[in-house]
């Protein structure tokens, strides 16, 4: 004997897991338990109304629907408002970091030259004055010597920080990775807005003369369109052909 | 002329302007001028100091080949040896460049001696116009 109470206790389980089913969008538990609960419908003693289950399918699809849209619009939310400007920062101090180290190493490059000027015309002077008399002046030779010395010297100790100043790209590196990650991610979230969207039509947008003018930057690997040249050689071909 | 002459280097980033402006000492120019974009460039040419110009394309602000152009349209910046040193590899675009009037054009990455030989050309290119 089903008592009215078993009832509401299999009804409410079946709505539970109805639920349940829709939001993990499980289409086949979740119409095997709407079959379930159709079929128990005379034990439980309801009206036969067939447009009552027809309603409620169609009316938990939409709610399901909306759901899945909704949580798609709320991690695009947060994206648009939390992760996109935080990853702009992010690559600003790539910048800031790639531009310090470009800095610091022709820095360093610009203190070592003259020592290496210095040196190499002080060597050159000496190495003429051997070939002129055939020796040295003892005292110039021993001057030239501690000059050379302690002028290599300070340009190892340089090339050891234009060593030190290529960290950048270790940390940028890291960086550039997480804001890839969060890049696959939006592309994720906004290929599932368009799911739910139903799919529109996608028109190509033409590129605008401005575009064009402004310029397009290096040309990247497997993503860059179009014909370009290949180095200086290839532009020096294209330019003579047009004849200059 | 060639030593002594005024030239303008135009790019956005510090650091290429710099790597410029030390391979153009390296080259004995030593009257170096830097901006970063055609509109700071534009009222600097039109003072009449600058012999020769160089610019990168893509840059905020006013890009390289807008910059190309209004120094050709302008009367007394015309004949200006205008050499266009850009990442910007587009046929499409060189051509464009050379349509506009470009001098010569230097892909980047590039090297010293490439420099060298197109602001050479540029120059015996002017001296026998």
């Amino acid at each position: 004997m089903v008592t009215l109470a078993d009832n509401a206790d299999f009804v409410s389980r079946s709505i539970r897991a109805l639920n349940a089913a829709s939001v993990q969008g499980d289409e086949a538990v979740f119409d095997a338990v709407l079959a379930s609960l159709v079929a128990s419908r005379p034990a439980l003693g309801a009206d036969s109304n067939p447009d009552v289950i027809a309603d409620l399918r169609r009316v938990t699809g939409d709610l399901h629907a909306a759901l899945e849209r909704f949580r798609v619009d709320s991690r695009l939310v947060t994206f648009a408002e939390k992760e996109m400007p935080d990853a702009r920062a992010r690559l600003e101090h790539v910048l800031r970091l790639t531009d310090d180290a470009a800095h610091r190493t022709m820095d360093l490059v610009e203190q070592s030259c003259p020592l290496a000027d210095r040196t190499a015309s002080a060597a050159a002077t000496r190495l003429a004055e051997w070939r002129e008399r055939g020796s040295v002046d003892a005292a110039a030779h021993e001057s030239f010597l501690a000059e050379t010395q302690t002028s290599m010297e300070a340009v190892r100790e340089k090339l050891s920080e234009v060593l030190l100043a290529q960290g950048y790209q270790d940390l940028s590196g890291q960086i550039i990775r997480g804001v890839m990650k969060l890049v696959g991610e939006l592309e994720v979230a906004l290929g599932d807005l368009v799911r739910l969207s139903g799919g529109v039509e996608l028109v190509a947008a033409p590129v605008s003369t401005d575009a064009r003018s402004q310029g397009f930057g290096p040309v990247v690997p497997g993503v860059s369109h179009g014909a370009h040249v290949d180095g200086q050689q290839d532009v020096d071909a294209l330019l003579s052909d047009l004849g200059m | 002329m060639s030593s002594s002459m005024n030239i303008l280097v135009v790019d956005d980033f510090s650091t290429m302007r710099r790597i410029i402006k030390n391979l153009l000492h390296d080259l004995g120019y030593q009257n170096v001028s830097e901006a970063d974009d055609g509109n700071t460039a534009l009222p600097m040419l039109r003072s009449g100091k600058f012999d020769f110009l160089i610019t990168d394309w893509n840059m905020p602000g006013m890009p390289g080949l807008e910059l190309l152009k209004q120094v050709r349209a302008d009367t007394a910046l015309s004949k200006m040896p205008v050499l266009m040193l850009t990442a910007e590899a587009k046929r499409e675009q060189i051509v464009e460049a050379a349509q506009a009037g470009v001098s010569g054009y230097v892909i980047k990455p590039f090297t010293a001696v490439t420099l060298k030989e197109k602001i050479d050309k540029i120059l015996a290119t002017q001296a026998a116009g």
